[in-house]
């Protein structure tokens, strides 16, 4: 291990350019093996993922693979790791910082007034989908305004991860949006029936019986 | 429904009535004149910087109050015939952005307004699928009176024939 954490890889990896939404996993928890039951097979090339990682055997390069393969296994290993890291107390008190910061964005609704949102994943199996962010107030799954945060696997975060922040956390969540956009045109209020389609019109017009036309006249 | 001509020059009336009323000394042929080009002009121009947050500062058109008349004009503009049509030609070509919602798949959006008086809130586009509005992605300054509260739905309601499931997200 280095001896200085600033130039770990998992700070450097933190650090990087679309990876805001990280926080920095301790390195007793990658330690424990209970921590990483069943991702070796998730992982091509596990064992010297997880060295990369912790900044082990720096010094073997000539035995390792190509360059650009181990990076991404090894980022992916840390994904993973994150995933399972931010569903515990420690993991959750680190999110709640750099949630309370607006580290995750903002809610794109108009009246949710600029929430701050926490990331969410619509799957837990990595190579699904892409990250989402989860805006407590209208309760609601958007994509994220960044395009380089939009790239990140949402199996790094997982499904229940604002549930289970929300459940640790209550104090942190906020009251429910209330407020709902009224279409109006020129200050009065749409009625249902206007939202139908051009089909549905037709059809009413064709389905009105010819005795109520003809009454207006007879009169 | 009547010309976009006339539906113009009355739009220049009204905008008339109101600087004087609101004690601007804009005479009524100087905004007749410049205007009623301007507003033809400039209208591709004054619809791109919806998509680029930077308003160009060297064009005197879009400074001062000229801004805020030209904003005035164009809402009005947007809900004639030919505005429709220009509006609706960017709506399909997703010049407005789609909606975040994950539900709505990418739904293309419309730009509304939260008040149509002046100064009150920026532009903020709007979902026909999940019906909300949203802040826009690039972070324009555009005044959402330049398009009113109304829009979306004279938009809806004057092309009822959007009837194309991928077209009539309410289907």
């Amino acid at each position: 291990m280095t001896d200085s954490d600033e130039s770990s890889w998992i700070h450097w990896f933190c650090k990087q350019r679309g990876n805001e939404f990280f926080c920095e996993v301790d390195e007793e928890y990658i330690q424990d093996k209970f921590n990483l039951n069943f991702l070796d097979s998730n992982v091509k090339n596990y064992k010297c993922a997880l060295e990369v990682i912790l900044d082990l055997n720096p010094g073997s390069a000539s035995e390792d693979p190509a360059e650009p393969e181990l990076e991404a296994s090894a980022e992916k290993l840390y994904g993973l790791i994150h995933a399972r890291f931010i569903l515990t107390n420690r993991g959750i008190e680190l999110m709640l910082d750099k949630y309370n910061k607006g580290e995750f964005g903002t809610c794109p609704r108009a009246f949710c007034h600029s929430q701050p949102v926490l990331p969410i994943g619509l799957s837990d199996n990595p190579g699904e989908d892409m990250v989402r962010i989860y805006c407590p107030k209208c309760n609601d799954v958007y994509i994220p305004k960044a395009s380089r945060h939009s790239n990140l696997d949402g199996a790094f975060f997982g499904t229940g991860f604002p549930h289970m922040f929300f459940m640790e956390k209550p104090d942190a969540r906020p009251k429910r949006a209330k407020q709902k956009f009224v279409p109006r045109l020129y200050g009065f209020k749409i009625h249902p029936t206007a939202y139908r389609t051009a089909a549905e019109i037709q059809k009413d017009v064709t389905m009105t019986p010819v005795g109520e036309i003809d009454s207006p006249s007879h009169i | 429904m009547s010309s976009s001509t006339t539906t113009a020059a009355g739009s220049i009336g009204s905008s008339g009535s109101r600087a004087t009323s609101s004690s601007c000394r804009v005479p009524t042929d100087y905004v007749q004149d410049t205007f009623n080009q301007m507003g033809l002009e400039y209208f591709s121009e004054i619809l791109d910087v919806i998509l680029k947050p930077v308003i160009d500062s060297s064009s005197g058109l879009l400074y001062g109050d000229e801004k805020k008349w030209y904003g005035m004009i164009h809402a009005r503009y947007i809900r004639s015939e030919r505005g429709l049509i220009a509006m609706h030609r960017k709506y399909m070509r997703g010049d407005f952005g789609s909606c975040p919602n994950i539900s709505c798949d990418r739904q293309n959006t419309l730009p509304v307004g939260l008040s149509a008086v002046w100064g009150k809130s920026t532009v903020k586009i709007h979902c026909p699928r999940c019906k909300s509005n949203f802040h826009p992605k690039s972070d324009t300054q555009l005044d959402g009176a330049m398009f009113g509260p109304s829009f979306p739905d004279i938009f809806f309601s004057m092309l009822p024939n959007l009837t194309s499931p991928l077209d009539d997200p309410r289907t």
